[in-house]
């Protein structure tokens, strides 16, 4: 078995961060610098969106930037794709709705994404405070 | 903001925090220990389990003004000279991981239950210990596995955990 290597256990490379507390997940992560993306979520299931006011959360201390959905349009950014696209028998292709990756027109579930906050976090939570300013 | 002293993985360090800082925000952020993970806002999921003074604690729903002049033991107090522990050892060798996410909040629970259960644990008993702990990726069984052996490895070795 073992000139083979068939059966035996293989020990895997990255445990040894894990289990030691040294893995860089996302949020370890720390460059000077570094700013951080707070998202602004829709309290209604089912709505229009009317307006978006961003000059509360653009004003607010730390915050360098907001984005809405019709910014992302304008700049020609696409929404997010289906992962496993399936084809008729003629070889059309199924027909999936939108999902942008902030909402456009329209919220359909608590939660969906509208504007994202770009600011730097500072100790107080500046950058925190700036986002949760943001209305719909 | 308020002054606050503690002994962090044996080395005592002061800082200014304001009073509102949760114990994981002045590990992470302000001492820079990363190894104690926040997984949930709503203190369920335990991948911020570090020990104080000697036993387990939540790290999200403490305050650090509440550690002033406490021992805090985070997963990177562990291993010793480059040696890790029996219990990060027996994760590793029962595959109680996968993304990694829950395991330093796992390690340090796992130690707890040993240090006031013993070394000697049965599957019911650390099923039932674990319900602090939540993990999305393995399902358990590894996890359970290994900290039955690593409970025997820690009464074999001449240590017992120091959680001090």
């Amino acid at each position: 078995m073992t000139s083979t290597g068939i059966g035996v256990p293989v020990r895997r490379r990255e445990d040894f961060r894990f289990i030691t507390g040294s893995g860089q997940y996302v949020d370890d992560i720390s460059r000077p610098g570094q700013v951080y993306a707070y998202f602004v979520r829709s309290p209604h299931a089912h709505a229009i969106i009317k307006n978006i006011d961003t000059s509360a959360a653009l004003n607010a201390p730390g915050v360098l930037a907001v984005f809405t959905g019709k910014d992302l349009a304008a700049d020609k950014i696409g929404g997010l794709i289906c992962g496993w696209m399936i084809h008729s028998k003629d070889g059309t292709p199924m027909r999936v709705g939108p999902h942008p990756a902030l909402a456009l027109e329209k919220v359909r579930y608590v939660g969906d994404h509208v504007a994202v906050v770009i600011a730097r976090n500072s100790e107080s939570g500046e950058g925190r405070r700036g986002a949760r300013r943001g209305r719909l | 903001m308020t002054q606050v002293t503690m002994i962090v993985n044996g080395k005592s360090v002061t800082a200014e925090v304001e009073p509102r800082t949760l114990l994981v925000q002045f590990l992470r952020e302000h001492l820079r220990l990363t190894g104690t993970h926040v997984g949930c806002d709503t203190s369920q999921c335990g991948a911020c389990v570090v020990h104080v003074d000697g036993r387990a604690v939540k790290s999200c729903t403490t305050l650090a003004v509440s550690c002033d002049g406490s021992e805090v033991l985070t997963i990177e107090g562990l291993a010793k000279d480059g040696q890790l522990h029996p219990m990060q050892e027996a994760f590793r060798e029962y595959h109680a991981l996968q993304c990694g996410y829950c395991t330093p909040g796992m390690i340090m629970a796992a130690i707890d239950i040993v240090n006031r259960k013993g070394t000697q644990l049965d599957e019911a008993t650390i099923r039932e210990e674990l319900e602090g702990n939540i993990c999305r990726c393995t399902g358990y069984h590894n996890i359970v596995k290994a900290i039955a052996a690593g409970a025997a490895a820690m009464g074999a070795g001449e240590f017992r955990q120091a959680a001090e």
